[in-house]
């Protein structure tokens, strides 16, 4: 055995070794998951929020043994090798250059490589989660609303009920604000798992492309298509009108209340400066009318 | 042996060569970032001639003779500013016409406050539009002048031409929607299930940054990741980032819009359709597009996603003019004012038409209001319709060579300009 010979045994001792503890690493982090308690959604035949987190690890983990598969084959070993043998000068390059800008990106590249999950059909939402928001609306509005539309009593009776219903109505708008930031997150969410799977494809037909650059475009394409399909969805227009309606009721409360705290300073309410306005438009025309009637063009 | 399935040797070089490059124009754009840049919008020398409240009227200074007799007024939307139309030197429409020697006016509509929340449509048709008509008329001594609408504007020209027609000696129209019964383009759906009326009466005036989110939600993924990874990739180059801040400047510059016309818009266009149909009403009056017999040129974009094709193409069937020229674009929105394609095609192509259409006034004022236009009226009602697409290029008329003066050609730069991108994106 010669003295290539034996250093390309022990770099691939070595790399094997490295493989290998990366892999009990992900299985020992799914084993150390708690167990997630039924999601009330899945009993409707759906994926509840909750099992999102564990799917996540578990893709994570197919993820990395898909990569130790590929990284174990021969051919795939004495690139790597070639590139662990290059690495002083690369380092020593990307170091001068930006050496965590380049950390980051190659440790993002490795990460994202290799099977994740099953099939993913681009440009469809299985699930959009909203059973989960429903649900969390439903408590509040059975168990915590009404104590914001406790009879008030006393001289500041209808200030303190204001109050209440601006909070009323905030409570409602940060809930269909959370329910409308967890759609527009959807698309990132597929776009990533069409992503690995796109990179699933390439690492097994070894077009796996060497810039970044590549990957991003493709990226952007998929989630520019994610987007448009729910925008689309009657559920992204449903939440969309709700948010609408939830905000417009939040500002009308919020605005009712602060006109009650300018009533107490010398300032004047928009409701009072709307009515100057339209009697100003109203005068306006009134006098262009006359105007155009005592000098015709 | 096998070629590996993942280079990873080449991924690390390729890797290094990025970060390398990454730092490279990092200390670049430091120095432009830093450096004086140029930016400003809107640059080319102006009168205002005419004020009302808010509404400015704007007239362009030629630097020769005119070399038509028809003054151009140009009304822009309520929705961001006219300043996109002199957006970049070597882009602007507004230099284009003053070459061409037309007489330019545009309304500065400008930034409506709490006090125009009760301006409707007709205030601003009606009202503002006929006044800044009038003062034209009134200088130049004309009964009639040209009119040209852009989008919003143009909806408000139609309007406009089809109460005083007997004022309008052409109507230009651009990305103008008068049929809003389309579910192309998500705008055109999002509005129809949008409750104006509570908006309205929410927010008085609606506010610019609200619509703005709005528009940006209308593709994520390239106006608010994309757009600035390509500003990063190109952050070292001083023109790119010139051009990319003069657009980032006009995108953002958005006035409100005054509730009432909002709620009309909403209502009486997108929801209920009626301007298509002559059934809209303004200031009492019934907008009847048969009464638009003046000639009528209408401009729109192949790939517009806000006013898609089948928002504008109908408006030439429906008006009562017998000389009509649709053009479809091959663009999208703005593409048709900002890129480098349409620079070419879009402006000479209305001073043409114009100088084709710009005979003076023989018909007694009276009798105007009930004729089409003087000019070249066919016979019978020709309606034209021309689609301009980059493969069509060499077969679509050329620009006379004094239509593409030396100033206006784009300088190379070895790949597509972002601005063109974001525009064709928009």
């Amino acid at each position: 055995m010669d003295d290539n010979q034996q250093g390309k045994t022990a770099g691939m001792s070595f790399f094997n070794d490295w493989i290998k503890s990366g892999t009990d690493f992900w299985a020992s982090m799914l084993k150390a998951a708690p167990a997630a308690p039924e999601a009330p959604a899945e009993s409707h035949g759906k994926k509840g929020a909750r099992s999102r987190p564990m799917e996540s690890l578990e893709s994570a983990v197919r993820m990395w043994q898909s990569l130790a598969s590929v990284m174990g084959e021969p051919a795939m070993a004495d690139a790597a090798l070639k590139g662990l043998s290059a690495l002083p000068d690369i380092f020593l390059r990307a170091a001068q250059a930006s050496w965590d800008v380049c950390f980051q990106i190659q440790k993002s590249g490795i990460e994202k490589a290799g099977k994740i999950g099953q099939k993913v059909e681009a440009y469809r939402f299985e699930s959009l989660d909203q059973e989960s928001f429903q649900a969390l609306r439903e408590i509040y509005e059975k168990e915590i609303r009404q104590y914001f539309y406790i009879p008030q009593l006393g001289l500041t009776r209808f200030y303190q009920e204001r109050v209440g219903i601006f909070l009323d109505r905030l409570n409602l708008l940060e809930a269909t604000l959370g329910e409308f930031m967890a759609m527009l997150n959807l698309p990132f969410e597929q776009t990533n798992k069409v992503m690995q799977q796109e990179m699933e494809r390439l690492t097994r037909e070894g077009k796996v492309p060497k810039e970044a650059k590549s990957l991003y475009n493709l990226w952007v394409k998929v989630l520019e298509g994610h987007f448009m399909t729910l925008f689309k969805s009657p559920e992204y227009n449903q939440t969309l009108a709700d948010l609408f309606i939830k905000a417009t009721d939040f500002i009308v409360a919020k605005n009712e209340v602060f006109q009650d705290i300018l009533q107490i300073l010398p300032v004047p309410t928009y409701k009072e400066v709307d009515e100057l306005y339209r009697d100003l438009h109203a005068l306006k025309k009134r006098v262009r009318e006359l105007e155009g009637q005592l000098n015709p063009a | 042996m096998d070629q590996p399935k993942i280079p990873l040797d080449l991924i690390l070089s390729s890797l290094a060569e990025d970060a390398e490059k990454a730092q490279a124009r990092a200390t670049k754009a430091s120095e432009v970032l830093l450096s004086e840049l140029s930016t400003d919008i809107a640059v080319t020398p102006y009168d205002v001639v005419y004020e009302e409240d808010r509404v400015k009227l704007k007239h362009y200074r030629l630097e020769g003779e005119a070399k038509l007799k028809t003054p151009l007024l140009v009304v822009y939307a309520l929705i961001n500013r006219e300043t996109m139309l002199d957006l970049q030197p070597d882009r602007s429409v507004v230099k284009s016409f003053l070459r061409d020697g037309i007489d330019l006016y545009m309304i500065d509509w400008g930034y409506p406050t709490r006090k125009d929340r009760y301006l409707t449509i007709d205030d601003h048709v009606n009202g503002y539009i006929d006044h800044a008509v009038d003062f034209i008329r009134r200088k130049h001594s004309l009964p009639r002048i040209n009119l040209m609408g852009i989008c919003m504007g143009g909806s408000f020209c139609v309007m406009y031409s089809a109460l005083h027609p007997e004022k309008i000696k052409n109507l230009i129209t651009t990305v103008t929607p008068t049929n809003f019964d389309t579910d192309t383009g998500l705008l055109h759906i999002w509005m129809k299930s949008i409750d104006a009326d509570r908006m309205v009466d929410t927010f008085g005036n609606i506010p610019a940054d609200l619509m703005n989110l709005g528009f940006l939600l209308l593709n994520p993924a390239r106006l608010m990741i994309d757009k600035y990874v390509g500003f990063l990739e190109n952050v070292d180059n001083k023109p790119f980032v010139e051009n990319f801040v003069r657009m980032e400047k006009w995108i953002f510059d958005s006035p409100d819009v005054p509730g009432e016309t909002f709620r009309q818009f909403i209502n009486d266009c997108y929801k209920k359709n009626l301007l298509i149909q002559s059934k809209l009403e303004l200031g009492g009056k019934r907008v009847d597009l048969k009464r638009i017999t003046m000639p009528v040129l209408n401009f729109y974009g192949m790939y517009d996603h806000l006013v898609p094709p089948a928002a504008c193409e109908m408006l030439t069937r429906n008006v009562g003019s017998r000389d009509t020229e649709d053009i479809n674009l091959d663009t999208g929105h703005i593409g048709i004012y900002v890129s480098s394609k349409c620079q070419r095609e879009f402006a000479p192509k209305i001073a043409r038409w114009l100088m084709e259409r710009d005979e003076p006034d023989a018909v007694p004022k009276a009798e105007a209001a009930v004729r089409p236009a003087a000019g070249k009226r066919p016979a019978a009602k020709v309606r034209r319709t021309r689609t301009v697409r980059k493969k069509a290029e060499a077969e679509a008329p050329k620009p006379a060579p004094e239509e593409i003066p030396a100033e206006k050609k784009v300088p190379a730069r070895g790949k597509p300009s972002l601005t063109q991108l974001i525009s064709e994106t928009i």
